[in-house]
């Protein structure tokens, strides 16, 4: 089985707990300075000859995508709130593809399903979301809510604040299949690099719209560990590096870089020990540190209740939200939410309309 | 939105198929008003797991992106994620909508676009859809869809009645005198006094009240084939109705407003009255700056005899605007009777029927919207819920003219739900068609029902115009004499216009000058009285918005006139009586003493007020 050369500092238990506890920018640039860092100066990763200048032993910035123009393919969003939701679609797509891989595992042959929602509705029996509070039979809808719990708790959003630093982070947690640390660069990392066009069960098409958050963020830590039932022959263990945008000196063409353990890309790994292997569940953690939401406050926390759900309309898979609280909030969408008021307006006998039309064919001459 | 499996086949599908779309339209109920004001920062459906919000105005504010900010009222979505979305300018400008536009959602679902169409549509940036061909037919096609919905429409129709009722400007002040006097004087004697702008010059048998009837001329909004022609300004009403159906217990408003709008300020008197009177009918007038609202209650005693349903009378409305002789009249047929108990259909599980319930031939309209075809089954409607539903639905033109083209089903809610049907261009007036509709279920089980329809044109009815007809016109007492409302203000202090015909002072609160030939009565407030000049400094200290002040200042000056009023009434009952009656008519003096001590008395109470 290959393995990834990391330092031990770098692969050390302790690393996982600094990784999952570094939610400021203080804390991750404290890390920085800890770690076997090459300054961004004194290594220029090029596509042609990429271990010219590299230093064994120590992790070197390497462009995301391995694409140093990758700016213009990350800086998209002109709002902070899409590329969050792009980052929970990656979970919802990652929490699919394990059921499949299960679903393979058993059946071989077992067909693909035809669309995300086809692979929710066979791998969680959970129909579109905004249909359960439709649902007019009592004990089916409740067993649908039951079902909707337990699902939710696979993907989880987190914003926190830090009132010292005023800094706010992100993250998402999905309890997806993950990726082993080998090929992390290859497919987390990657800009474009999709093979999600012919999974026709998978969410995203263009594969880079998760990406967006790193231009949101002045940081962003990532950790993964593949479910180990599909290593495919990759080491055990969980991947971690932290992406920044560097701006180089002189130059007008920013970039956004992430930590290397080696020169073709792939990034440090902690081994996989009985303590970090219960600290760190298979699937996949972004944590975006230093998030820009162009305002400050509790505001933010209420605002992205709302804005998920807009963006996220009508999710192929339920999430929670930790929005500066302990408590979860339930994001089931925006259909689902108009759809349980309706409902609930009906029963109480108020004049409301909730109406759908079945699909239709769209003809391009009429 | 892949809900059902329902499917739509015609005869030959469109060559230029870029892939399906499922519509979903939510209307919700329109917000109370303390809700309206903005003071609710709550959404209503929230659940104790979910988080606190941001307040917004409109109905559908907390289901935008930001509930004070957001716009897109109307979102498009790929795998559930939102692509594009507009605002209620689409409401208001593409489906007509106006008066739902804040309540209104649409949920445009392109899932089931073709690959190539999606990618057509797409953008990597995620900034919203690329509009092109695809989206142009996607567009058109969810105009077709809801813009002849015929729930749509009764909602518009209703939200424009309620809108109505609203609406109210500078003369709140009057308008709540007015109330205060009708009240007041629900039971008691009606009375005509003085001349001026209310009643305009008309001799005092001239005024229109609500007692005995005459024949006259009168003016209306009809077909041309009635009566005489006439000009305007006629009365109209809101809802634009020629009947209303009271359910006992339940308010009803009737709009009535003049046409063209700006001759109601030229309206001189107001009356209404019944054709056959009905004791437990109870009519109220309220007074706004553009309209009268007439609210009708039918309050039947617990021992009214069931058998007397349906009660029935008409309405009439009279009107006299300055410049015109004749009355204009409006009439609204009364039905009085309680609903019939809405029973819920018994769906089952194992439907055994399935019908079309829109009156045949079904009229396909010219024009572009789709028509809706109403039909009924008693299936279950979570039959058809989700993406592998129990029993789907296909309708098919079984015409070979190819001219109606069945686009979609609506999802059935209380086994009830609509076929919608397009035209092709070749459809022609008069084309007969012949629809068959089949549901088909568990075990290759089918239910069928079919339906002839034929294309039709909205007819264009003959706009009604004022016609002038022979009719019976109220004659008598008005419900109140006309009065004038007046402020008068420190630099005008020396016009003589206080009580006995002294000048004012920072101590007099108010005074009446009784009705001239040439003036009706004229109810002055003194403006810069001390005492009110004080309140409004303590108003303004207390840091109230200028709407609260407005709307204190208001109610101050309505039941300062409205004692004023009475003074007055009461000052006249007395006149020439003075040696029977145990009371003499009030001194000016008195007069002034009286109108200070209630001036004070409701300052003082607006005070400690909250």
């Amino acid at each position: 089985m290959a393995t990834v050369a990391t330092p031990s500092l770098l692969g050390s238990p302790d690393m996982l707990m600094t990784l999952l506890s570094a939610k400021t920018r203080a804390s991750i640039q404290k890390l920085l300075k800890e770690l076997p860092v090459v300054d961004e100066t004194a290594y220029l990763w090029t596509d042609t000859d990429p271990a010219k200048g590299w230093q064994p032993g120590k992790v070197h910035w390497i462009p995301v995508g391995r694409d140093r123009g990758n700016a213009g393919r990350i800086q998209l969003a002109g709002d902070p709130y899409n590329p969050s939701a792009e980052r929970l679609i990656n979970g919802m797509e990652a929490i699919i593809e394990l059921a499949r891989q299960v679903e393979l595992l058993n059946n071989p042959s077992a067909s693909s399903p035809q669309s995300p929602r086809a692979a929710v509705e066979r791998y969680f029996k959970l129909p579109r979301l905004d249909l359960i509070p439709r649902t007019r039979d009592k004990d089916a809808r409740r067993t649908l809510e039951d079902r909707l719990r337990e699902v939710r708790r696979l993907l989880v959003m987190r914003l926190e604040f830090d009132k010292d630093s005023k800094d706010f982070s992100v993250e998402i947690r999905d309890q997806g299949i993950g990726q082993a640390p080998e090929r992390v660069h290859q497919t987390l990392l990657s800009l474009g690099n999709t093979d999600k066009a012919d999974k026709p069960y998978l969410i995203g098409v263009f594969g880079q719209g998760g990406s967006s958050t790193y231009a949101a963020s002045q940081y962003s830590v990532i950790v993964s560990r593949r479910s180990p039932q599909f290593l495919e022959g990759k080491a055990d263990g969980i991947g971690w590096t932290i992406v920044r945008k560097i701006v180089p000196k002189g130059r007008r063409d920013p970039y956004y870089a992430y930590l290397a353990a080696l020169p073709d890309g792939r990034v440090p790994a902690i081994e996989l020990t009985a303590m970090t292997a219960s600290q760190f569940e298979p699937g996949t953690m972004f944590r975006h540190v230093g998030y820009d939401f162009g305002r400050q406050g509790s505001a933010v926390a209420r605002t992205l209740f709302y804005a998920l759900n807009h963006v996220l309309f009508s999710p192929v898979l339920p999430y929670d939200l930790y929005a500066s609280k302990d408590k979860p909030d339930p994001m089931h969408g925006t259909a689902y939410r108009l759809a349980r008021q309706t409902a609930t307006l009906e029963k109480d006998g108020k004049t409301v309309l909730d109406n759908s039309f079945q699909p239709q064919i769209v003809a391009a001459s009429i | 939105m892949m809900t059902s499996g329902t499917e739509v086949t015609t005869l030959e599908p469109p060559q230029s198929d870029l892939g399906t779309i499922g519509v979903r339209v939510v209307v919700l109920p329109r917000k109370l008003d303390g809700a309206e004001a903005g003071g609710n920062d709550e959404p209503t459906d929230l659940t104790d797991e979910e988080n606190l919000s941001e307040g917004g105005s409109s109905p559908v504010a907390s289901y935008l992106e930001r509930p004070k900010t957001g716009k897109l009222c109307c979102v498009f979505l790929v795998n559930g994620q939102r692509h594009e979305g507009m605002d209620n300018a689409f409401i208001v400008q593409q489906l007509g909508f106006k008066y739902l536009r804040k309540r209104m959602m649409v949920i445009v679902d392109v899932d089931g676009m073709r690959p190539e169409a999606l990618g057509e549509l797409m953008q990597g940036s995620r900034q919203g859809f690329y509009r092109g061909r695809v989206w142009d037919a996607i567009h058109s096609r969810l105009i077709s869809t809801l813009k002849a919905d015929p729930e749509l429409q009764k909602l518009e129709e209703e939200a424009e009645a309620e809108v109505s009722e609203l609406q109210a400007g500078d003369q709140k002040v009057k308008d709540a005198l007015d109330t205060l006097i009708e009240s007041h004087h629900q039971y008691a004697d009606h009375v005509v006094s003085g001349k001026g702008d209310e009643s305009g010059a008309q001799d005092a048998n001239d005024v229109l009240g609500s007692a005995a009837t005459s024949p006259q001329s009168l003016v209306s909004l009809l077909s041309d084939d009635q009566g005489e022609p006439s000009e305007y300004p006629v009365l109209v009403s809101l809802p634009d109705t020629t009947s209303l159906w009271l359910k006992p217990g339940v308010e009803r408003f009737w709009v009535i407003t003049s046409e063209p709008l700006d001759a109601w300020p030229a309206l001189a008197n107001f009356t209404y009255a019944l054709d056959s009177k009905v004791p437990e009918l109870h009519i109220s007038e309220e007074r706004l700056q553009g309209s009268a609202i007439l609210r009708l209650r039918f309050d039947p005693p617990d021992d009214f005899d069931t058998d007397e349903y349906p009660v029935r009378t008409t309405l009439r409305v009279f009107a006299r605007f300055k410049g015109y002789q004749e009355p204009r009249q409006l009439a609204v047929a009364l039905t009085m009777k309680p609903p019939t108990p809405v029973i819920d259909p018994v769906l089952v599980d194992d439907p055994t029927f399935i019908k079309v319930s829109t009156r045949e031939p079904v009229p396909l309209w010219l024009g572009g919207a789709d028509t809706h075809v109403r039909i009924r089954w008693n299936g279950s409607d979570d039959l058809t819920l989700g993406p592998s539903p129990r029993w789907t639905f296909k309708a098919r033109c079984m015409t070979s003219t190819r001219a109606g083209l069945p686009s979609t089903f609506s999802q059935p809610r209380k086994g009830r739900f609509s076929l919608l049907v397009s035209l092709t261009p070749d459809a022609r007036l008069g084309d007969n068609l012949r629809f068959d509709i089949v549901a088909t279920g568990p075990n290759g089980k089918t239910l069928t029902t079919a339906f002839d329809a034929v294309v039709a044109e909205r007819s264009q009815r003959p706009l009604p115009e004022p016609r002038l007809i022979a009719g019976n016109v109220p004659v008598g007492a008005s419900r109140r004499p006309p009065y004038e409302l007046k402020l008068v203000e420190r630099e005008n202090w020396d016009n003589g216009t206080a009580f006995g015909g002294e000048n004012w002072g920072a101590e007099d609160a108010a005074a009446y000058q009784e009705p001239t030939e040439k003036r009706p009565l004229t109810l002055i407030i003194n403006k810069d009285m001390a005492a009110l000049e004080a309140f409004r400094k303590f108003l303004v200290a207390r840091k109230l918005t200028e709407n609260e002040i407005k709307a204190r200042l208001q109610k101050y000056n309505s039941h300062v006139y409205f004692h004023l009023y009475q003074m007055f009434q009461s000052a006249q009952t007395l006149i020439g009586k003075e040696d029977e009656a145990p009371e003499r008519p009030p001194t000016p003096q008195e007069q002034r003493s009286e109108i200070h001590r209630v001036s004070m008395t409701l300052l003082n109470l607006m005070q400690v007020a909250r």
